[in-house]
């Protein structure tokens, strides 16, 4: 269940509203957008942008067709990715100074919450993560990585389904309960 | 589509993850519109995929908030609230002819609408008190229905005793007694209005003494009166009366009936 005054003061685009998303999710953002622009100064470009974005387009968040997270991330990915369309990303590609700030940054915990749920992720196999990471967070449609990784576009559905079938379990997903309470809702 | 074979069938996961065709997202849209199993499945598939990249995150440095709320807020000021307004600020505005015409229409149609209004107003007003009257005859109505409807059931019991009363010429009318309902009833439309100033008593009498059971209310409702149930009356009793309160022992009988 979401907030619902939360979505409602992001649907009067009250500031405080931005204030309290920040809190929440700019850590997972930035993780996202900085594995796609991969420098620093672009990711908190990116990340401001964002909000920014949020902010202004708050009166268009549909509660009905997804989280705040979904509909944050797709923002943020979007414009991460415009971003690396640019010159500056493109220089930075060229002088080879990405990799090790990615790998500098990827040190940083945001919370003690999220150690537990490193160390759960880090159980899920290399080939589903790996599929995860390049849809969820990288933005690559199935057919392009189909493309680039010459998996069948086929094997590649199944296994994203099986990857966040594994997930949900991984991270305490009680289908009966969801059953459960979908059938309820259905009679109530 | 059977529901169990589409939620299996990675769909909602595309969905999810923005992957879908246009016609893959409207059947998905549908289908979670439709079905709550559906719509549940879809929220948890989201709450993983969250819940993933919560575990992937990377906190941005520290100053990064301060800025991103004072770019907010710098936005905020160079954007009015009411873009229409800015453009009539830059015209002038007591001297146009077209600004007074406006102006004089706006007001005739407020007058006009202030008293359509009041007028709506006077209506809403009016239909109230018709619907506060139909409630109260409604209301006469139902009552008037149970209470025939009671002394229906109690006449057509075959355990109730019917007592006629008479005058000593005429039976006049009937009681209804009964152990079972608990009930005495006396139907007037028998009994005769009393003499001018007068006023009528029911009794009942038990062990060889009169009992006022109480006045006689033309106005009962439904044309019959209930009174206390007796058990062991061996006669019942009309008397006029002066007395609207009525007396100790009955006046002038006017009838009588035995019931043994």
């Amino acid at each position: 269940m979401q907030d619902q005054q939360l979505i409602i003061r992001l649907q009067q685009q009250d500031q405080s509203a931005i204030s309290t998303l920040y809190d929440a999710y700019s850590g997972a953002l930035y993780g996202v957008v900085l594995r796609i622009v991969q420098t620093n100064e672009l990711a908190e470009q990116v990340l401001q942008d964002t909000f920014l974005k949020a902010w202004r387009n708050g009166a268009q968040y549909d509660a009905s067709k997804g989280r705040l997270f979904t509909w944050l991330l797709n923002i943020a990915r979007n414009t991460a990715i415009d971003a690396t369309r640019s010159a500056h990303f493109k220089n930075a590609q060229k002088t080879g100074n990405l990799d090790q700030i990615v790998t500098k940054a990827g040190g940083e915990v945001l919370n003690p919450d999220h150690l537990g749920l490193r160390e759960i992720v880090s159980k899920l196999d290399e080939k589903y993560s790996s599929l995860i990471e390049m849809i969820y967070f990288k933005g690559y449609t199935q057919e392009e990585v189909a493309e680039v990784t010459g998996i069948p576009l086929g094997t590649i559905k199944t296994r994203i389904r099986y990857a966040i079938n594994e997930l949900r379990t991984v991270f305490g997903d009680n289908r009966a309960a969801i059953l459960l309470a979908a059938w309820l809702i259905h009679f109530i | 589509m059977e529901l169990q074979s589409f939620i299996n069938s990675g769909l909602l996961e595309s969905f999810a993850l923005g992957q879908c065709t246009d016609e893959e997202r409207r059947l998905v849209m549908r289908m979670r519109d439709e079905h709550p199993v559906v719509q549940a499945e879809l929220a948890a598939i989201e709450l993983a995929l969250e819940q993933y990249a919560q575990a992937q995150a990377i906190a941005p440095p520290v100053d990064l908030k301060a800025r991103i709320m004072d770019a907010i807020q710098h936005a905020e000021k160079q954007e009015p609230e009411a873009p229409e307004l800015n453009a009539n600020t830059t015209k002038g505005r007591a001297n146009s002819p077209w600004l007074l015409a406006a102006s004089v229409a706006l007001l005739a149609l407020s007058g006009y609408l202030w008293m359509a209004l009041q007028q709506a107003k006077q209506q809403t007003t009016q239909l109230g008190q018709q619907i506060e009257q139909l409630r109260v005859d409604l209301q006469t109505c139902s009552t008037r229905a149970s209470s025939d409807q009671e002394f229906a059931n109690l006449v057509r019991d075959p355990d109730t005793k019917r007592i006629e009363l008479n005058n000593g010429k005429n039976v006049l009318t009937s009681i209804f007694n009964s152990d079972l309902r608990n009930s005495l009833v006396l139907d007037l439309s028998g009994v005769p209005a009393p003499s001018a100033g007068k006023y009528l008593q029911f009794w009942a009498i038990i062990d060889g003494k009169p009992v006022s059971m109480g006045m006689i209310d033309f106005n009962s409702i439904g044309g019959h009166q209930t009174f206390k149930y007796v058990a062991n009356a061996q006669a019942f009793a009309i008397s006029e009366e002066d007395n609207p309160a009525g007396n100790a022992t009955p006046t002038t009988v006017i009838a009588l009936g035995k019931t043994g």
